[in-house]
């Protein structure tokens, strides 16, 4: 019997040593398709020779590994400049994670990770714990993100909803309203002359409280409302600051479009990257909105979110660590071409909105001149 | 009437007299064509979604890296972070192996050891999102200077602990089912019993160890949880690293790859999503195949 045991060993190992010589080509598979980018930019560069030379970086031999973590939101961004970044420096290893942008500013801050990025800029308590572990930063802002409100492409009662109609439909006040017209007698006791809104059932779809994108809708449309920002006396009653707990929440934003397309009278907000993809295609179709009651009603696109005639966007924010940046050249190098005009074109090649000129000119600056500390807000 | 027909005359009236039986036997057909078309279902499923990409890239796809184009993302990443960590969980089998035979053969029957068999099948039944933060603390954390970090070393092993309790348990069940007839045999030839286990024991237990053996790796190539806590990064370059440093960089694996793909913008990235995932169903199909026909090579080979 000594023999069937030793044979399964051996096929066994055979089996494993077999894996992982897969495993090691596959690797090497890898390995090839970052000098194999260049190959195809050259490629197709000469194709249309037109292109200036600037495009066809000389392949450098900058080595070193690099790790950027922060924000979900920021991710398809910097991984479109990595990799436009590793084609010109195959030699540079880079891994970009998105958890979100408070754990991205925990392993900042505690010196995890040179380069980090945020949907929105960090909190006090997070610059105390930056330098509580004396970690200087260079804050820099690198784009934004609208919050395209929602509805499906059947509902054809709504044509523009004002911050007052959203903060009646969507705030805590309006906890167990099942109906648009619900939010009229709301409405009213604020004192919002906007519209009375049509009978239909009311399904609101949203991101949880876990997203960027949840905060900053309620940080963007419900304190305004609170704040008297848009027309109203804020002394006049307790207004809320929250949004209400009775919706569908869900971290995709993809089942937040599949919800908002599959009800007729759907209310939703998502990103301006997720909505107008959803709008194209024809599933969802973005709401106009207006600050003020009978204000004007704008329809968000790249050109209004950066004028902020949109009244509904976030910047997008990367704190770089001062002292990595001196120290490890892969991270200068890295954000130097995330900074260049070449790289930040990947802003708008993901879908999200780049800063208006001055303000583009001035987050080069502040990483050129590496400003530290808190410089936008 | 011969004898053997008044039989069979007799079962047949007895057959079609026995309602609840037919009942029981339309319910038991029923449970099998339910789960036989939901997996019909969710196999139809995966391949209408990726059949555009099958069209134009299928090779492209599963040669590429991670990508922010369309037409240029993979998962070639996916599937080599997939079979690491399955070698990964493979090599440390052996402390499952010898855990189980520790317990079935050596242990004494006292408090303690059922204490430990108790405690095992309750560890099965953990989420797997608790062994994830396990793995943050204990692999990525503490070991940092043996696993380096978030590497996939660290989500290995993660899943390596993940399905210990389930190659205990399968283990435990082959060797228990062993007849004791084999080892008193044994040990009436003089055997000790080291030899009567290495010899008598594990061979017969063979076909059943090696079946819960290999469904835990198909269940640890299948897990995306533990690895999103571990840390695996959707998008990495591995630079000039040798195949070792990368063992300690960063990974990814085929769940990974899904999750990924199923949450960018765009109609069009649900066609990856799909296409990822029949890569993985084909390759836990696979591995499930190699336990198969290993376990029918052993069974043979023993002349049973």
């Amino acid at each position: 019997m000594h023999k069937p045991l030793k044979k399964t060993f051996r096929t066994l190992s055979v089996l494993l040593l077999a894996m992982s010589l897969l495993a090691t080509a596959c690797g090497d598979d890898g390995q090839d398709a970052s000098p194999d980018t260049p190959t195809t930019t050259t490629a197709a560069s000469t194709d249309n020779s037109t292109v200036d030379n600037e495009t066809v970086d000389p392949v450098s031999d900058l080595e070193g590994d690099l790790l950027i973590s922060g924000s979900s939101t920021v991710f398809p961004i910097v991984q479109r400049q990595a990799e436009e970044f590793s084609a010109a420096n195959p030699g540079v290893a880079i891994a970009v994670e998105g958890p979100g942008s408070g754990d991205g500013a925990v392993k900042f801050c505690n010196g995890e990770v040179p380069i980090a990025n945020a949907s929105r800029l960090y909190k006090d308590s997070e610059m105390e714990t930056c330098a509580a572990n004396g970690i200087e930063f260079i804050e820099i802002r690198r784009g934004i993100d609208g919050i395209t409100v929602v509805t499906s492409s059947a509902n054809g009662a709504i044509e523009c909803l004002s911050f007052n109609q959203l903060y009646a439909l969507i705030s805590e006040d309006a906890t167990g309203f099942e109906s648009w017209a619900d939010a009229n007698a709301l409405l009213a006791e604020i004192g919002s002359t906007a519209e009375s809104l049509p009978d239909a059932s009311l399904d609101i779809f949203g991101p949880g409280e876990e997203s960027g994108t949840f905060d900053s809708f309620a940080e963007i449309v419900m304190e305004a409302v609170a704040k008297g920002k848009t027309g109203l006396d804020p002394e006049s009653r307790e207004f809320s600051t929250g949004i209400r707990p009775d919706y569908t929440s869900s971290p995709d934003d993809n089942i937040i479009i599949e919800g908002i397309s599959d009800a007729d009278y759907s209310l939703g907000w998502v990103g301006f990257a997720f909505g107008s993809a959803a709008a194209d295609a024809g599933s969802v179709k973005m709401i106009p909105v207006a600050k003020e009651d009978g204000g004007e009603c704008v329809l968000p696109t790249p050109e209004t979110i950066a004028s902020a005639e949109f009244p509904i966007a976030r910047y997008l924010y990367t704190y770089v660590s001062v002292s990595a940046a001196a120290s490890d050249p892969a991270v200068a190098a890295f954000v130097d071409y995330m900074m260049s005009d070449q790289g930040l074109e990947a802003v708008a090649g993901v879908g999200y909105v780049p800063l208006a000129d001055a303000d583009q000119q001035l987050a080069q600056a502040i990483w050129a001149d590496r400003v530290t500390g808190r410089t936008w807000g | 009437m011969a004898p053997s027909e008044l039989i069979q005359n007799t079962l047949r009236h007895r057959r079609r007299s026995d309602v609840s039986g037919r009942v029981f036997y339309g319910l038991l057909i029923a449970a099998v064509t339910i789960a036989f078309l939901l997996v019909l279902v969710v196999m139809s499923d995966v391949v209408r979604g990726s059949l555009d990409l099958l069209g134009e890239r299928a090779w492209g796809f599963l040669t590429s890296p991670s990508s922010s184009d369309q037409g240029k993302a993979g998962v070639v990443q996916g599937v080599r972070g997939t079979l690491v960590i399955s070698v990964i969980v493979a090599l440390t089998f052996p402390i499952g192996i010898g855990a189980a035979v520790y317990l079935e053969e050596y242990a004494e029957d006292n408090w303690l050891t059922r204490l430990i068999q108790v405690a095992v099948r309750n560890l099965a039944g953990v989420p797997s999102i608790v062994y994830g933060l396990l793995g943050l603390a204990v692999f990525v954390q503490s070991l940092r200077g043996l696993t380096g970090g978030s590497s996939i070393i660290a989500g290995g092993l993660t899943l390596a602990v993940l399905v210990l309790p389930i190659v205990v348990i399968t283990s435990a069940e082959a060797i228990r089912a062993v007849p004791a007839a084999y080892r008193d045999g044994a040990y009436g030839l003089g055997a000790t019993q080291w030899e009567t286990i290495r010899t008598q024991v594990l061979p017969a237990a063979m076909p059943g160890i090696l079946t819960g053996t290999v469904l835990s790796i198909a269940r640890a190539a299948g897990e995306a949880a533990p690895l999103l806590v571990v840390g695996a990064a959707p998008y990495y370059t591995t630079g000039n690293n040798d195949f070792l440093e990368q063992l300690r960089g960063a990974f990814t694996a085929l769940p990974m790859n899904i999750a990924t793909f199923a949450r960018l913008p765009a109609e069009t990235w649900r066609g990856h999503a799909a296409f990822a995932s029949l890569v993985l169903l084909v390759l836990v199909f696979m591995i499930n195949l190699v336990a198969i026909v290993g376990r029918a090579r052993i069974a043979r080979r023993l002349g049973r």
